[in-house]
């Protein structure tokens, strides 16, 4: 049995380390225990982590990373160490596997929560949040699968939001599921797809008369749910951008910043440099530059809210997008543009 | 520029954005490794910070050399009042008593260093001068007038 040790120089913080015991019984699963139940949740490290709660091991050791992570918040340094004393690797930043319901779920949906504890003008928003955040992405899959036939893009996507947002527990279904809201999403529209298929071949056999042919793909298994989840997340990728440029736009252009967010299109989506950007607007360079930061700051704003409408905990967003960057193969390093003081 | 609202999901002209065009903006919503001037970046950025910044002129460590604090932004003003500034601000951000205390210090601390560089074509700091030049724009994109002119033109300055 290895025991997970976790040591905090800090020792106000000692205290609550010791409240969790991660243990890992055998190579594919680990148990998290508490300790002490009489300690406030407040110095919880890892607020994510249930008593008992049984995870694999590479789920365990994000437990490290998180614990890592919320160390780094408050200041202070985490060593996670091994009961050998052998340090722990990093973890991967890549989902062990999407469609499950994770360990550590990113998606406990506080904005949505609050919508729903509104009623109907709640549910009302978030049916608008997920279209305009989802319709894209969902046309954009749906044109790569071999259902592509079944109807316009547009008009299956629009049925799928008809036939599943009406439904009064949708989302709490979902909420229920763990599951990241784009994977339930993608489910629910893989289930849509196949009840279009249903009907399809059902017409086509009152036609001919003929009884309807044997499914060939209907029941979805785990490695097509999977991979279902998996493109959705590049998709999702380039919905969420899409849509945080098209939200940074609109504010922009409201605050009269227009200008601001054509230099930073030019510069960081197009690619080009300041210097050239400045000649077409007759700018220095710099000023160039410091008017692409302000529109820089509403594009990161408009991001982040989409993450928090989508139910992601406002101190996850980072994972989350390091999480989204890791499945597109892209490291999440930036480079250092800091200063001392 | 788009063409699109959010809620219109028929035409934008960031429909045929790849994985990497995405994939380089999404790390935008990355923040860097976090420095001091980010505190006050994202307070100038808050309701409060224009009359803030307007306010805390008048108060420590400012107030200590009225004379250059005035000349800050316009004209010369002596390197060594500039790095007497920026070293009380620096005292002041190494052992705040209170939040304000800190961004004064942080305040004194980065429009020293921006009026050395561009009045005097000095670096004041051991920052490299390339970071120095992205925290001169990331101050100058929230700051009111006239610290951020001064920021701007600092950044400009080619030693």
């Amino acid at each position: 049995m290895i025991s997970h040790g976790l040591v905090f120089p800090w020792a106000r913080l000692l205290e609550s380390i010791r409240l969790w015991d991660v243990r890992m019984p055998s190579a594919r699963s680990a148990s998290v225990t508490q300790r002490r139940a009489s300690s406030p949740d407040a110095v919880n490290p890892y607020p994510a982590l249930r008593l008992g709660m049984v995870a694999r091991p590479d789920r365990a050791q994000r437990a490290s990373k998180y614990g890592e992570w919320h160390a780094a918040r408050v200041g202070v340094e985490l060593r996670v160490t091994r009961g050998d004393g052998v340090k722990c690797g990093v973890p991967s930043m890549r989902m062990p596997d999407p469609t499950k319901p994770d360990v550590f779920p990113l998606t406990r949906g506080t904005w949505i929560n609050d919508r729903i504890r509104m009623g109907d003008a709640g549910r009302a928003e978030i049916n608008r949040h997920v279209m305009s955040v989802y319709h894209w992405p969902l046309t954009v899959y749906f044109r790569g699968t071999r259902d592509r036939t079944l109807g316009e893009p547009d008009d299956v996507v629009q049925g799928f939001f008809a036939s599943r947002l009406g439904k009064s527990d949708f989302f709490t279904e979902w909420q229920r599921s763990g599951k990241r809201l784009r994977h339930w999403l993608i489910n629910g529209f893989c289930f849509f797809l196949k009840e279009l298929r249903r009907d399809q071949r059902r017409r086509a056999s009152s036609i001919s008369g003929l009884s309807p042919s044997s499914p060939v793909f209907d029941e979805p298994s785990d490695s097509d749910d999977a991979t279902a989840a998996r493109d959705m997340d590049k998709v999702f990728l380039r919905g969420v951008v899409r849509e945080a440029m098209i939200e940074a736009s609109r504010v922009c252009e409201q605050l009269g910043l227009g200008k601001h967010f054509e230099i930073f299109e030019a510069h960081f989506y197009m690619g080009q440099p300041y210097e050239v950007i400045a000649d077409r607007y007759g700018l220095e360079p710099t000023r160039a530059a410091v008017m692409a930061r302000t529109a820089n700051r509403k594009f990161q704003g408009a991001l982040r809210e989409l993450f928090l409408k989508d139910g992601t905990e406002a101190n996850r967003i980072e994972e989350e997008i390091a999480d989204l960057l890791g499945i597109a193969g892209v490291s999440s390093r930036k480079p250092i543009s800091g200063g001392e003081a | 520029m788009t063409s699109s609202s959010p809620s219109d999901n028929t035409f934008s002209s960031y429909d045929n954005i790849s994985e990497e065009q995405a994939s380089l903006m999404l790390k935008l919503g990355l923040p860097g490794p976090r420095n001091a001037a980010d505190d006050l970046v994202n307070f100038l950025e808050s309701l409060e910070g224009p009359a803030w910044a307007a306010r805390v002129i008048e108060e420590p460590p400012f107030n200590a050399n009225r004379a250059a604090t005035a000349s800050l932004f316009t004209s010369k003003v002596p390197l060594e009042s500039l790095q007497a500034l920026k070293e009380a601000g620096k005292e002041m951000v190494k052992r705040p008593t209170t939040r304000s205390v800190y961004l004064a210090g942080l305040a004194a601390y980065y429009l020293a260093i921006a009026s050395a560089l561009l009045h005097h074509g000095q670096v004041i700091t051991r920052t490299p001068r390339a970071e120095l030049n992205q925290i001169l724009i990331e101050l100058a994109s929230v700051a009111p007038a006239p610290w951020r002119e001064l920021f701007v033109a600092a950044a400009s300055r080619q030693n």
